[in-house]
């Protein structure tokens, strides 16, 4: 097995890891939020507002997961362009 | 590529190794003899080239979960396979795999790399001697498995087998294993279920130690979680071929060294005891005291009963 595959096997893996956990820390993020926005959202007076904060909350931490798996896919492919680039190094 | 970078993509093999070779990672291990630190090619040339001195008398080490073949070296650089070049005119090669994979697909690999080596070898084989450490064991037992249903040549010079420390009744700590993800990913808390859904991340051949499952279809058999006893898999040791097994124990009370034996495989486990139609005879049957599980690799006194056994039978 070559430096290089050894190199893109690494660098793979930890992209597939930062996949993965982004996806499962993002579900734990909006479960544990979940429980106290709804009780919130159960007292009348603030139901409304603490509805439009809950969906503030939930979009914001869509968007933040999703910018991290945008760049971490970025980033895989720049690695993946640069030891392509390189010579070949058993 | 050296040896703590080799033992570090063992460790990481035999973690996530299934993974890594479905998604075809190039920190996936590839199953080959090795010599030298390189992969030896089961050619004629190259089998020439790495034994010159190749003898009739063939002996196959196959290492155990997370290892490399580095795991046969004793503290003075000597290793079984050496000393059985040196003493008793065998020819030593080694085996190394991903341990992450299911059992039965390193058992069906290995088998075609037996077939490859007894094809290839460069003079008459007159024994091919096996010894498997921990699931290295289990890996050749499931070899012996395919050739039989594949009709392998191979299998004909296998005369004695020796296992050493090999969990043939399951790893009790794997079986603990399953039990603790199936509890946790049973709360219904998002914490707990994601600590099971990591624990569960274990590779194939890690979870296959649990009840020492050697074929794919056993692979499929559902089993309680709860039921923590020794399994009772239906593949036999194959027969017309000497089985030893060699195991460790580490503590000095013999019901503590039965459940316990050499810290990760319980006695009767390694010794195949209890299957009351196939109890190994006791001559064939091992226990050395005072060595530990990964200390069973490497320990001149288990090569000593290794010597043994070898010029008894």
């Amino acid at each position: 097995m070559s430096s290089r595959e050894r190199w893109l096997g690494l660098s793979t893996l930890v992209g597939d890891a930062v996949e993965h956990a982004s996806v499962a820390i993002e579900r734990i993020h909006m479960q544990t939020a979940q429980l106290p926005f709804e009780i919130i959202e159960q007292i009348p007076p603030i139901a409304a507002p603490a509805h439009l904060v809950h969906e503030v909350h939930d979009t914001i931490v869509t968007l933040t997961y999703r910018k991290i798996r945008f760049w971490n896919g970025a980033v895989q492919k720049v690695v993946k362009a640069v030891l392509a680039a390189e010579p070949e190094a058993k | 590529m050296g040896k703590s970078l080799e033992t570090t993509l063992a460790v990481l093999n035999g973690l996530v190794g299934n993974y890594l070779a479905r998604t075809q990672n190039g920190l996936a291990t590839q199953m080959s003899l090795y010599h030298g630190e390189k992969p030896l090619a089961c050619e004629r040339e190259a089998l020439r080239a790495a034994h010159p001195e190749a003898r009739p008398r063939l002996v196959v080490l196959v290492h155990g979960l997370m290892n490399t073949e580095h795991i046969w070296q004793m503290p003075d650089g000597d290793d079984y396979g050496r000393l059985l070049e040196r003493e008793l005119g065998f020819t030593a090669c080694y085996v190394r795999y991903n341990t992450g994979l299911a059992i039965a697909d390193n058992g069906a690999s290995l088998s075609a790399l037996l077939q490859s080596l007894v094809h290839a070898y460069p003079v008459a084989i007159e024994e091919l001697l096996l010894i498997g450490f921990s699931m290295g064991g289990l890996v050749l037992r499931s070899a012996c498995h395919t050739a039989v249903a594949e009709a392998h040549a191979w299998l004909s010079h296998v005369h004695r087998i020796l296992y050493v420390g090999t969990p043939h009744l399951g790893a009790p700590g794997e079986r603990l294993g399953k039990l603790t993800s199936s509890v946790l990913s049973s709360i219904p808390n998002a914490y707990t279920q994601l600590i099971a859904e990591i624990a569960d991340l274990r590779s194939a051949g890690i979870q296959d130690l649990a009840h020492a499952t050697l074929r794919q279809e056993d692979r499929s058999i559902v089993r309680n979680p709860w039921d923590l006893r020794d399994a009772r898999h239906p593949v036999p040791f194959l027969p017309n071929i000497q089985h030893h097994v060699i195991a460790g124990s580490l503590f000095v009370d013999p019901r503590l060294a039965f459940l316990f034996g050499d810290s990760v495989v319980p006695i009767a486990s390694a010794t195949y005891k209890g299957q009351a139609h196939e109890i190994l005879p006791p001559e064939r049957v091992h226990v050395l005291p005072g060595v530990s599980h990964i200390g069973l690799a490497h320990d001149p006194a288990v090569y000593q009963q290794i010597k043994v056994i070898l010029e008894a039978t």
